[in-house]
């Protein structure tokens, strides 16, 4: 059976990538503000996915990106641009849900764990998906990455949203690729849930 | 249904499996209802994360990065500021407290301590007085005035 996995376009963006950044170690503005205009949608987005508020993955793409600047000089050509991109972005998103007030925010709105499994909703004879309107399966989406641990969140949002293969992530988050393969599976095995959780809401309603 | 392989599931469907393991896989989908029925799910679920909306980024944030970076750090802020003209009279002045620390411990307004004072004053009599086993301010000034017990006697 034929995978379906998209690979990241690397050759398109990477060795151009890595050239912008040490001339942005230099002090290339200019550089910097193609880097940026090249992945700033990627950038707010792993941050929306990962705090769940679009505000506040502005402000965190702004931070990624200034932090991005200020270590330039520290960036290492071997490794791929994404991958220091994305190992900025996931510190400083961590950094964010760490701070006391991003916990009680969480604390406030717990998310339930009392949903069907994916085989309780299959023997329902229920199509889990398809009813579910976009807004919808967003949330749904936020409150299953709300449960997950850290680094399944992070993980996660690499894989699904910026298509990084397991090798890129496991160097982003200095793991191993057979510890994020686990993390992954875990985190899209939660998501299938809330999402089986939320289709049966739906049509219940 | 086989656990280790139902855990292989989500790397199967991202491509994420060497070809072995892949036919492992799919060879136990073949046979295994229900494992088909949670790959199929998790599919489902993969193409349905697609369909999510986009963030789209501000014109704002470009404006707000952009600025940032321009702005200098604080580093370069405190390099920028301590030029010679600068640095020479700031140098003088920490020179001068500092000195003023290490030579002044004690501040203009600190309490006296009588007791000391007079042992300075008076520290010839008490080096004499320490020989004689003397030791209290009473006895110094005793000892002071000798001369007029003398007159008196």
């Amino acid at each position: 059976m034929a995978s379906s996995r998209v690979q990241p376009s690397v050759q398109a963006f990477s060795d151009e990538d890595a050239r912008e950044m040490l001339q942005v170690a230099k002090g290339d503005r200019q550089a910097f503000a193609r880097l940026f205009d090249r992945h700033q949608a990627s950038v707010v987005r792993f941050c929306r996915r990962f705090v769940g508020d679009g505000a506040r993955a502005e402000e965190l793409a702004q931070d990624v990106f200034v932090r991005l600047f200020r270590s330039a000089k520290s960036y290492q050509p071997s490794a791929r641009f994404k991958t220091f991109l994305f190992r900025v972005a996931t510190n400083v998103c961590l950094n964010d849900v760490r701070r006391p007030a991003a916990k009680a925010e969480v604390l406030e709105d717990p998310v339930k764990d009392d949903g069907p499994t994916v085989f309780e909703q299959q023997a329902d004879g229920v199509t889990p998906l398809a009813a579910l309107e976009a807004k919808q399966l967003e949330a749904a989406v936020d409150r299953a990455m709300a449960k997950m641990s850290e680094r399944e969140r992070a993980a996660f949002a690499m894989c699904r949203f910026e298509g990084l293969a397991y090798r890129d992530i496991a160097q982003a988050l200095e793991s191993t690729e057979a510890a994020v393969k686990s993390l992954i599976h875990r985190a899209t095995v939660q998501v299938a849930k809330q999402l089986a959780a939320a289709s049966a809401e739906g049509s219940a309603a | 249904m086989n656990e280790d392989l139902a855990n292989e599931l989500t790397a199967y469907i991202d491509g994420e499996l060497d070809d072995a393991r892949a036919r492992q896989v799919e060879a136990a989908l073949a046979a295994d209802p229900q494992l088909r029925a949670l790959e199929q799910q998790l599919r489902a679920t993969v193409a349905a994360l697609k369909t999510l909306p986009e963030p789209a980024p501000s014109a704002a944030l470009r404006r707000a990065v952009l600025a940032k970076v321009d702005e200098p750090t604080w580093r370069e802020r405190l390099a920028r500021w301590l030029t010679p003209p600068r640095l020479v009279p700031v140098g003088l002045a920490v020179a001068a407290a500092l000195t003023a620390v290490v030579v002044w411990p004690r501040g203009a307004d600190a309490p006296v301590d009588e007791d000391a004072l007079l042992l300075a004053q008076n520290l010839d009599v008490a080096e004499d007085l320490d020989l004689v086993g003397l030791d209290s301010p009473d006895d110094v000034a005793v000892v002071a005035h000798l001369d007029e017990l003398e007159v008196l006697r």
